[in-house]
């Protein structure tokens, strides 16, 4: 019989979380905090959507039997607009509106949400926040490839 | 038909705000993320953030058979800078990490090279890659190690030319140092020693 793949868990996802955030709250403002929700589809996929505010901030952990697509269609964002239920996502996407980071990826693993990966995110995160401040940039696709169903 | 999103990044109005931080203190020293002891994680970030000063100097000495300590520190201290030595504080922590630790907390550093020890050499290779900006001590008649030739270094003899030479090196590199506290110093020490 073949072996269920292993999806991953709230403890994979949570210290995922820990390691990016230990990172990446190098370019936050102190007084700003992480409101995170880790969804992760049981068919395809998962994501962490992170909002900075004041605040306690929060951790929350869900399962759900939705494609990611449709998780995204019901998230607060404008980046991937209109009916996404053709839509598969792969490798990793990344939306940054206003105060909100969304992190999607293709791959619903404990491997897409290593110790590993929470550091090349973060990394990859303070450069391109670094860049943007730097160089002014706003609505800007680092593929140069608009895509569909973009709003804006 | 199915549509395929891959490795797309989407920016919309970002409140850059919440980043303050990031343009007004940022220290890209920081930014480098590699750690001697191999963690893929610095967990000392938050209390190196902290302590973290501009008039702190990291002092990289042998740590035995070696005179002139004291008049490094006394001379780092009339300057009105703070003197770091990896020794100070005795922690559990691996001794790499601390040392790390403290030169990251340190804007500049004091590197004697003179008794050609290993440790000093490494621990100013790690100073470098993390753009602190160092006096590099070197024992009149002393032959450093080929990798090391190349750089100015700070002679001296003594300790009264140790004192000298290295009061000028922080009046020219370092613009936290209180010059006149230093002068004050170095008048006192040389009056006292005639």
């Amino acid at each position: 019989m073949a072996k269920d793949k292993q999806l991953v868990t709230q403890e994979d996802f949570r210290s995922y979380f820990e390691n990016f955030t230990s990172k990446h709250r190098i370019i936050l403002r102190p007084d700003i905090n992480y409101f995170a929700d880790a969804i992760v589809s049981t068919k395809d996929g998962s994501l962490i959507f992170i909002e900075f505010k004041e605040g306690k901030g929060f951790f929350k952990y869900e399962k759900t039997d939705e494609p990611i697509a449709n998780v995204l269609m019901r998230l607060p964002q404008k980046a991937f607009g209109g009916n996404l239920s053709n839509v598969k996502f792969g490798g990793v996407n990344i939306i940054r509106e206003r105060n909100k980071l969304i992190i999607i990826k293709g791959d619903n693993s404990p491997k897409a949400w290593s110790e590993q990966e929470a550091l090349n995110d973060a990394l990859k995160e303070i450069k391109s926040i670094r860049n943007l401040i730097v160089h002014g940039r706003d609505k800007h696709n680092d593929t140069g490839n608009k895509g569909p169903n973009q709003r804006d | 038909m199915t549509l395929e999103i891959k490795d797309q990044t989407r920016e919309i109005k970002v409140e850059t705000g919440i980043y303050n931080y990031l343009s007004a203190d940022f220290d890209p020293a920081f930014f480098s993320y590699g750690c001697p002891i191999g963690h893929k994680i610095c967990g000392e970030m938050d209390e190196i953030i902290k302590d973290s000063a501009k008039n702190k100097v990291f002092i990289a000495i042998p740590y035995s058979d070696y005179n002139y300590e004291q008049t490094i520190v006394d001379l780092i201290k009339a300057a009105g800078l703070e003197p770091k030595l990896a020794k100070q504080k005795i922690q559990t922590s691996v001794v790499l990490c601390k040392i790390c630790k403290n030169f990251r907390k340190s804007h500049y550093g004091i590197v004697d090279i003179s008794k050609n020890n290993v440790n000093v050499a490494y621990e100013l290779g790690l100073m470098q890659s993390l753009g602190r900006n160092c006096a590099i001590l070197l024992e009149d008649g002393v032959k450093t190690q080929s990798d090391l030739q190349g750089l100015e270094n700070v002679l001296y003899s003594n300790s009264k030319k140790l004192e000298s030479e290295l009061a000028r090196w922080l009046v020219d590199n370092v613009k936290e140092t209180k010059t006149k506290s230093l002068n004050e110093y170095l008048q006192r020490n040389s009056s006292s020693s005639k």
